[in-house]
């Protein structure tokens, strides 16, 4: 029964599948109950004002209005951020953006609601706001927040390994070029949704959909004044985040409607248009990059200035800019590098977290300058990057030494065997009339976890219950990518046990135990690492009790099967159930921590320190361009990943396509537009996102080299992929057109434009040729 | 959304008698794909008193031909459209431009009308109410356009008068090259006008207690080969940048007939007369119907940001015509 492999490695159906799909399954916004109210805000809709007054004298008089919030009834610092205390609950001197909440309404049905929140008025004086990073940097540009030490730096991070200024000198070959990124929306299908209430016992209960319960608790209490021990988050699955939902959204208000309620439940649910209004966004960059080589192909020297969007509020934008910063170089050995990032306050939308967290940013500028290098020195584009890709042992460009698994190269070489690669030519030569056709491809990287300074810590439970069922007690969220089904899957292969006849106990901040933010690609590798050694225990423990039951001599031989232990030697059997008699409550649970390794004494190189574990991938992109229209259409894609080993190919592959859907979005079509703080793309029918039908047929394949420090060799595989795709495209429209365009997303309006004045700038060269 | 009385019309005649009643208090709700979106986005200074459900009427949702005249009520559904043999064989086009309309669970709500009476997309004048709108614009009386300074990449490039939002209506594109006129119904009996002249810049040609009843296409003689082309951000669900419908009949390789209409390019559906002009009579090859390309675009005046949409427009037109 027993193998080394009972459920490792194998596509088994995800835990939360037939629950989702039968529609059984309870997110945040289904939450409803008896006598509750709603809870909504009137929202700024202005993007910088000092605030002078609020009137809400006549939504207080609404019937079905039972009370009307403004700041004066925060009795914590109204402040939160996780890293800056920069944002209000409710705005109090000043408005930051659009998005700001100005009053909070709690009623009986939403038609009170919708009128009330009519009703109110504020007063203010507008001030002329700032909407470019790189404007908000002069010494004269308006302040966000005037009593921000550095005016509107958020945070700004140098970077500096071997001797840049000397090394470009040393170049056969040097390239500069400008890129910039277009602001992202995550695009959720579940807006930010929950439900609040005070228990008997006087705690405050928020069932939301959150990616960090444990760390909004430190939010929530002294912004609205509550003792943490107090406050208790639940925490469904959620319907989606990628990052959005990394920190507060609604937590904060829905706390303070519960202490306005008059014990009543209170339920808050975003629209669509709120949610693109006030939730965080993929910060929009703009990136300087000078890139020096010698003649052969080996990079030598890399400067860049990156300035990132954070609109009006730090969230976690300086550390989204941090972690670009670190990744600027891509996945090369770059020994001089000169990097200088800066993330400042605009009167924008607030940039935040996002799937790859920077890393898409600097992935979309690099790897398009390795592609203008290798024009520029004759040489392939595969080749180049296979000359400079990192192995292990190597120093990466920011100077860490790379010890632990390194399957960059590995993914080039899967790469360049797979018959996209090598029919690349061939497809090309068959394009219709007035298309045109180019391949492309990228390299990237992507740091795992927590930077040194913050302890990347999960505490894993595991328990047999007393109906003899495994359950395992997941601390980090599952917002839909199956991390939860994943668990299950690693304690099931340590116990022998199919994950349908196990329990899960999703986030709660009262029954699971602190495992840190289901983010940074860290998720499953953290807490697996914990699991595997909680349930090793467990498993041990299990043998241990039965022992004298079936008058064994040796724990090490029994096994496990499904349901039941086995003692071979005797054949004899006892159900779970059975074996669950002889723990004591407290026997019955096991837990386990695990600390991700960092790089040790090199917290001076970067803000935070630098990242010891890495993922790789390198992607292939098949884009036709409509020359006539401007149109790139992509065809084909290849996605060769190195997340160490995959535990559940499905889920794994389900990872690399989402991502690569998203990415191609962000390369294609995705611009969240904000015009002096009005929103031009506020809802679906104007912010356009790739449907299925716009996705080409995509090959996922892992390299899985095996990593040593992982929880059955994996390493994070939930933001990789991406960092493909957009400078992919951007190199395959190269490759079809021979245009660079220097502002993404690449829309048929942008590559027409390009297309034109390339073919003015032929034809007056033929003319001046006679 | 607010709360609106709600009334199930049962004829036309009641329908137009509530609408004066209601004196422009009252819109129709026929799909309501488009008009419940702007009854949520409150985008409108004024909001309705009334809706009046018209899906209630009986007898309105017809496709049909009579004497080679083809007839199609104002409530028969997109769907219906798409999926009709009558339609697939003689009026491709207006298939074509169905099929084109969003996603098969919106074209089983949608309606001939309703496609044609929708109100524009133009994003400063749907600008939602709770997220800092309505926004004032001349469209809704009051204040310059918006889009003439702002950001206008999907604006009008051609006919455009103080309001610049294009006709979103795919179907309209199709129907004038069709040559249809549409038939209007009043308190006092109905009008027919042609479908060219329904759309002006700053609306259409309804009066305010009038409703569209359908549309007729007249006889089509000969084989006529048809094509509606839709460009777009995203293929799938997604609004015309530019939207060319052509009809043409060719004999022998030579032109003898020939409409093409241009969409989403201007308030209303724009004819190519010059570009039809060029192309009668003449055998059709590359260089005619480039000619009839840069004519049909002659009158263009783009914005600050759009003159990509003309580059656009001339592919769709020689596209349409060649392939
Ligand atoms: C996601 C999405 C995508 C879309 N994509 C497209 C697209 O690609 N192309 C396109 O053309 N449209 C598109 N639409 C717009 C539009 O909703 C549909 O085209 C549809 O045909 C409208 O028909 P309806 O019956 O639902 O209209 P309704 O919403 O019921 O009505 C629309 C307007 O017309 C008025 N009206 C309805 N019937 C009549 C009548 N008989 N006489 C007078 N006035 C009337 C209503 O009062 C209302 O103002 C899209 C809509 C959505 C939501
Ligand atoms: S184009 Fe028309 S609808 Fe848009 S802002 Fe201008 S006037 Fe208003």
């Amino acid at each position: 029964m027993h193998s080394e492999k009972y459920l490792l490695g194998k596509t088994i159906p995800r835990f939360d599948a037939v629950t989702k799909v039968t529609g059984r399954e309870r997110y945040a916004a289904d939450y409803y109950g008896d006598d509750f109210l709603w809870a909504g805000v009137k929202r700024a809709g202005i993007p910088h004002a000092r605030l002078k007054g609020i009137d809400i004298a006549i939504a207080k008089n609404i019937p079905g209005v039972v009370a009307v919030l403004t700041h004066e009834d925060v009795k914590g610092t109204n402040r939160y951020g996780i890293i800056r205390k920069d944002e209000p609950v409710l705005a109090d001197s000043k408005i930051h953006h659009c998005g700001d909440a100005v009053a909070l309404v709690l009623a009986e049905d939403k038609e009170a609601l919708r009128c009330a929140i009519e009703s109110i008025t504020f007063d203010y004086e507008l001030l002329p706001g700032v909407f470019d990073p790189e404007e908000a940097l002069k010494e004269t540009a308006i302040k966000v927040h005037e009593d921000s030490p550095e005016g509107n730096i958020i945070r700004y991070v140098p970077v500096e390994t071997g001797t840049p200024e000397s090394a470009f000198n040393e170049c056969d070959t040097v390239i500069e070029a400008v890129f910039e990124v277009s602001r992202q929306e995550h695009a959720y299908l579940e807006t930010e949704a929950g439900w609040a209430y005070f228990d008997k016992t006087g705690q405050l209960v928020i069932v939301v959909a959150t990616q960090t319960p444990f760390r909004d608790r430190f939010e929530i209490a002294p912004a609205l004044g509550l003792d943490m021990e107090k406050i208790r988050l639940i925490v469904p699955y959620l319907g989606g985040a990628f990052g959005g939902k990394d920190g507060i959204t609604l937590q904060c208000l829905l706390g303070l409607a519960a202490l306005h309620s008059g014990g009543r439940p209170v339920k808050m649910w975003w629209g669509r248009e709120e949610s693109f209004l006030a939730s965080v966004k993929r910060l929009p960059a703009r990136m300087y990059y000078r890139l020096g080589a010698k003649n052969d192909g080996t990079l030598h020297a890399l400067e860049c200035r990156l300035y990132f969007d954070g609109g009006a509020y730090a969230s976690l934008g300086g550390e989204v800019m941090t972690l670009a910063a670190e990744h600027a170089g891509s996945a090369y050995r770059i020994p001089h590098v000169s990097i200088k990032g800066w993330c400042v306050y605009t009167n924008n939308p607030i940039g935040g977290p996002f799937r790859g967290f920077g890393v898409p940013q600097v992935t979309a500028a690099m790897e398009q300058m390795v592609d203008i290098l290798a024009l520029k020195i004759r040489m392939d584009p595969l080749e180049i990057r296979r000359k400079n890709i990192v192995r292990q042992g190597d120093t990466n460009c920011v100077g860490v030494t790379l010890t632990h698994s390194t399957g960059a190269e590995e993914c080039l070489r899967v790469l360049s065997e797979h018959p996209l690669w090598r029919g690349k030519d061939t497809w090309k030569k068959s394009a219709a009339p007035f298309k045109t056709r180019g391949v492309g491809i990228a390299c990237m990287a992507h740091a795992m976890g927590y930077p040194p300074i913050v302890p990347d810590v999960a505490n894993a439970k595991i328990e047999l219950t007393e109906e003899g069922k495994i359950r395992v007690y997941a601390g980090v969220v599952d917002m839909g990518q199956g991390n939860a089904s994943t668990y299950l899957q690693m304690a099931g292969e340590i116990l022998s046990q199919d994950i349908t006849g196990m329990e899960l106990v999703l986030p709660d901040t009262e029954r699971t135990l602190p495992s840190g933010s289901s983010s940074a690609s860290r998720t499953t590798y953290t807490y697996g690492n914990a699991l595997i050694k909680a349930a090793n225990t467990l498993k041990m423990r299990i043998f241990e009790k039965i022992l004298p039951l079936i008058q064994g001599s040796d724990v090490n031989e029994f096994i496990l099967a499904p349901d039941r232990v086995i003692h071979p030697p005797t054949g004899k059997e006892v159900s779970l159930k059975e074996a669950s008699r002889f723990f004591s409550e407290s026997e019955r649970v096991c837990t386990d921590t695990f600390i991700m390794p960092v790089v040790e004494g090199m917290n001076d190189v970067i803000y935070m320190g630098p990242h010891l574990i890495y993922s790789y991938g390198a992607h292939l992109v098949y884009v036709e361009i409509d020359r006539l229209t401007g149109e790139a259409e992509v065809k084909d894609y290849l996605a060769v990943t190195d997340a160490g080993r995959v535990i559940n190919p499905q889920v794994f592959e389900q990872q690399i396509q989402g991502a690569i859907a998203q990415g191609l979005g962000y390369a294609l079509y995705e611009d969240y537009m904000v015009d002096e703080g009005v929103h031009l793309t506020p809802d679906l029918a104007t912010y356009i996102i790739p449907t299925s039908m716009d996705i080409p047929e995509m090959t996922s394949i892992p390299v899985e080299t095996f990593e040593e420090s992982g929880p059955f060799g994996m390493k994070g595989a939930g933001e990789i992929a991406m960092s493909g795709p957009l400078p992919a495209v951007a190199n395959a429209i190269y490759d079809a057109c021979g245009i660079r365009i220097p502002r993404s997303p690449f829309t048929a309006e942008k590559i027409l434009k390009a297309l034109c004045k390339l073919s003015a700038i032929i034809f007056a060269f033929f003319i001046s040729k006679g | 959304m607010r709360s609106f009385t709600h009334i199930n019309a049962g004829t036309v005649h009641e329908t137009c008698a509530l609408l004066s009643k209601y004196n422009g208090k009252a819109v129709l709700n026929a799909g309501g794909t488009d008009l419940l979106s702007t009854l949520k986005g409150e985008h409108l200074f004024d909001y309705p008193e009334a809706v009046i459900n018209t899906k209630t009427i009986s007898g309105l949702d017809y496709i049909r031909e009579d004497g080679g005249v083809l007839e199609i009520g104002a409530l028969a559904k997109l769907s219906e459209i798409v999926k009709s043999p009558l339609l697939k064989k003689n009026y491709m086009a207006l298939v074509e431009a169905a099929r084109s309309v969003a996603t098969p669970q919106i074209r089983n709500a949608a309606t001939m009308g309703g496609n044609l009476c929708q109100d524009v997309r133009c994003w400063y004048y749907r600008y939602p109410r709770h997220i800092g709108g309505p926004i004032r614009c001349l469209r809704k009386g009051s204040g310059p356009c918006l889009a003439v300074k702002g950001d206008n990449r999907y604006h009008a490039i051609m006919g455009g008068r103080r309001c610049f939002a294009v006709c979103p209506s795919d179907t309209a594109v199709a129907l004038v090259a069709l040559d249809a006129q549409i038939t209007i119904a009043g308190p006092k009996g109905e009008r027919k006008i042609a479908m060219i002249d329904f759309y002006s810049p700053l609306g259409n040609a309804l009066k305010k207690d009038e409703m569209v009843t359908g549309i007729t296409v007249p006889r089509i003689t000969g084989p006529m080969k048809q094509r509606y082309l839709k460009f777009a951000l995203r293929k799938p669900v997604d609004f015309a940048i530019v939207g060319v419908a052509s009809v043409i009949a060719i004999e022998e390789g030579v032109c003898t007939d020939v409409r093409i209409a241009l969409g989403a390019v201007a308030p209303g559906v724009v004819r190519a007369r010059r570009a039809e002009e060029t192309l009668r009579g003449c055998y059709i090859n590359e260089d005619i119907v480039s000619q009839a390309a840069e004519e049909a675009l002659a009158g263009a005046r783009p914005l600050s940001m759009n003159a990509y949409k003309v580059e656009i427009t001339k592919t769709l037109v020689k596209r349409a015509i060649l392939i």
